[in-house]
């Protein structure tokens, strides 16, 4: 039985995903926090080939949306990169906590 | 002719009326005025045109069907017009009245306010009293209802900044909503009794419908005798019409004298078949009436406005026309309100050129003489008067009228509740009170002719003087056409007309006429001497105010008729309003600042999520997505 299934491939797929969230949740650094988000996207990704691949192997629509979800995936590194930086400029400082001030309970 | 001329009828002077509300304010006043009186002219050009079909004194009747206008499962109303005998007799009222007393107002209202309005309103009053009187059905002849008292209420109320106004159109409107309530609930019962509201549908079944049904077509009558005496003004809803003297002269003629206030009549008068079989609705009708007959005639004799002397003897004289309805002979209680048509309208009109000579001043104390300078309409006045009182047969125009009701009252009883009237007794004290009519007829005739206007020569003022020559030429065509009337209302024709040639006209009898015409003679001639010289006017002031009891007697008080409602209406509801604001100022405050706290206390809870951290939306985002994702793996 060969290792290259799609049941591994979608196991993989969930790997990164659950690598990604517990980034997500676990990191202060928003940087580090974007990070995680491309990797949950990769994760994603993952599944989305796999499905087309094993499934549907004679049309590449899934390679076509795994590459459109690439560039998307790029344009929101960007957005959220220059975010931080302004956020940075702002606060001389990218953990999480800092940035809060859209919540009920301000910590003054 | 076809048969779009009966929509014409109402449809121009709406359309008129549309007109005029929309674009009046930036037209001039003749062309506002010469619009107004066009449309009115038209109708009644058409109503003159429908002469040649032929249907006076015939059972027929011309039909114009435009398909149903309401219509659902369970109800159907057709939008059908229908013009028979009577029918058309009373559009030619209508639109003969309302042509004529248009184009007086054009003299009129020159110099008053608010011109588009006023003549919008008239267009739009002559439109939905055509409406409720060529209508088939109930339903319908309720629209031209609401349509006359909505026209009633906004001229009633033409100076609406003046002290009393808002009050009196208000007072209008309002007992003329509890008549229109009683209507439709009227209108509801026969229609869940007798399955449909097209009056000739009812009509040709004749009395015999409503046997098996006598209970509900009791509380039918009922309630539609509620609406018309709301409309007409009878007691104990009587209390509007005198107030309602506010208005604009024109429109007291109009509407408040010649045609609005009959439609009470004219709505009994076509539910013969309902009220000729139920003789405790009648015997209502004739103790009201009575009532009405006698307070009328009371206050007319003792007020002092020139309009609501007339206003008051509208008020006997309408309870004259019940009476007759009473007596169970609606054609004479129509032939009375074609008489008192004429000869009302004819004093209102004069009335009003002697208020417009006298600069607005009602008061008859203050016009004393003032008709020595105006001879059109102290001709116009002097022809009212006597065709008000009935003093000279084939001159007075309700001196025929009146015979037959008072005629129809002799040979008729009322008798309902375990109670019997008998015709005799009723038609004494019918003719005894009748009677007074010449007495303040000419009280105010000897007024206006005193022979001393000491009042106007004292300030200096110019002699009053005829106005506008439209007014008088208005004022001299009634004055032909009221004894004109008279002496057609001595031939059987009328009746004929009136009643499309059905029942036998009465011979006249003179011998019972005549005992009440020369005590009327001698009345109005005793009263005319008394009141047209100040030195006797004055020794009999004295015996006047001793006989109404002075100020707080029943006169000054209208017969106690505004203290008992605000007895029992007014303070009733005073003392409800004090209640309910102190259940609001403290439960129902209360309960809405309670709601407020509950309301406050949840978002305490819930703005504890909105902390500001992202990572925890983030936790609430995958908590939803993974329950989204087991509820869609479970099914």
């Amino acid at each position: 039985m060969p290792l290259f299934n799609l049941a591994n491939c979608l196991a993989l797929a969930l790997l990164l995903l659950l690598i990604g969230a517990f980034g997500v949740f676990r990191r202060r650094s928003l940087i580090l926090i974007l990070l995680s988000v491309e990797v949950m996207l990769n994760g994603v990704n993952l599944a989305l080939v796999a499905f087309n691949y094993f499934r549907w192997g004679d049309s590449e629509s899934g390679h076509y949306l795994y590459m459109l979800s690439i560039g998307v995936a790029g344009v929101e590194a960007a957005v959220g990169l220059s975010m931080v930086l302004v956020l940075f400029r702002n606060y001389r400082d990218i953990t999480r906590e800092r940035i809060s001030h859209l919540g009920e309970t301000e910590e003054a | 002719m076809s048969p779009l001329a009966l929509l014409g009828l109402p449809a121009i002077p709406a359309a008129s009326a549309l007109l005029l509300a929309i674009f009046g304010a930036s037209l001039p006043y003749a062309v506002i005025g010469g619009i107004a009186t066009l449309a009115a002219g038209l109708s009644f050009a058409i109503a003159l045109g429908l002469l040649s079909l032929g249907l006076l004194g015939t059972g027929s009747s011309f039909v114009m069907d435009l398909g149903p206008w309401l219509s659902t499962n369970a109800f159907q109303a057709g939008l059908k017009l229908r013009v028979d005998s009577v029918g058309l007799c009373m559009v030619l009222l209508v639109t003969f009245f309302g042509f004529l007393i248009t184009a007086y107002s054009v003299g009129y209202m020159r110099h008053d306010r608010e011109q588009s309005r006023f003549f919008a309103s008239l267009n739009l009053f002559v439109a939905s009293m055509l409406t409720l009187v060529l209508s088939d059905n109930l339903a319908l002849i309720f629209l031209g209802w609401e349509g006359v008292g909505l026209c009633s209420y906004l001229l009633i109320g033409h100076y609406w900044d003046e002290a009393g106004v808002p009050l009196a159109a208000f007072r209008a409107f309002f007992v003329n909503r509890i008549g229109d309530l009683l209507f439709i609930l009227g209108v509801f019962t026969v229609f869940t009794t007798f399955g449909t509201l097209s009056l000739s549908d009812l009509s040709a079944q004749g009395s015999s419908i409503i046997v098996g049904h006598e209970k509900a077509a009791f509380a039918a009558a009922l309630f539609l005798l509620g609406g018309a005496f709301a409309k007409s003004a009878q007691a104990p809803l009587h209390v509007w019409l005198a107030d309602a003297m506010a208005g604009p002269t024109p429109v007291s003629a109009l509407i408040h004298a010649a045609t609005m206030v009959t439609a009470g009549i004219y709505l009994i008068m076509r539910l013969d078949w309902l009220y000729g079989v139920i003789p405790e609705a009648r015997f209502i009708i004739g103790v009201c009436a009575l009532i009405t007959l006698v307070i009328g005639a009371f206050m007319a004799l003792t007020q002092t406005d020139i309009k609501k002397i007339l206003a008051y003897s509208t008020l006997s004289n309408l309870a004259l026309m019940f009476l007759g309805l009473a007596a169970g002979s609606s054609s004479a209680a129509m032939q009375h309100l074609f008489g008192h048509a004429f000869f009302k309208a004819l004093l209102f009109l004069a009335a009003g050129s002697v208020i417009l000579a006298a600069h607005h001043e009602q008061d008859v104390r203050k016009l004393q003489g003032v008709l020595k300078t105006l001879p059109i309409t102290r001709i116009a006045f002097w022809v009212g008067c006597i065709g008000g009182a009935g003093l000279i047969p084939f001159f007075s125009a309700g001196f025929f009228t009146k015979e037959a009701v008072l005629d129809s009252i002799r040979e008729s009883h009322l008798e309902g509740f375990g109670l019997h009237i008998p015709g005799g007794v009723l038609y004494t004290v019918v003719l005894i009170v009748e009677s007074l009519s010449a007495l303040y007829m000419f009280r105010l005739l000897g007024y206006l002719s005193s022979d001393n206007p000491h009042e106007h020569h004292d300030h200096g003022h110019h002699a009053p003087k005829e106005t506008s020559p439209i007014i008088r030429l208005v004022l001299a065509i009634l004055a032909v056409a009221a004894p004109a009337f008279a002496f057609f209302s001595s031939k059987p024709r009328l009746v004929y007309w009136i009643t499309g040639g059905r029942w036998e006209p009465e011979t006249f009898h003179w011998a019972g006429a005549l005992p009440s015409l020369v005590a009327s003679i001698i009345l109005a001639v005793g009263c005319f001497a008394v009141f047209s010289s100040s030195t006797r006017r004055a020794s009999m002031s004295g015996l006047l105010t001793r006989l109404t009891l002075g100020d707080k007697g029943p006169f000054a008080r209208k017969f106690y008729f505004d203290d008992l409602y605000a007895f029992i209406i007014v303070s009733p509801l005073k003392i409800i309003s004090w209640i309910m604001r102190l259940l609001f100022e403290n439960i129902f405050i209360g309960i809405l600042h309670a709601c407020g706290w509950i309301a406050g206390g949840f978002s305490l809870l819930l703005r504890r999520l909105q902390s500001g951290q992202a990572h925890r939306y983030a936790g609430f985002i995958l908590l939803a997505v993974v329950i989204a994702a087991l509820f869609l793996l479970r099914s």
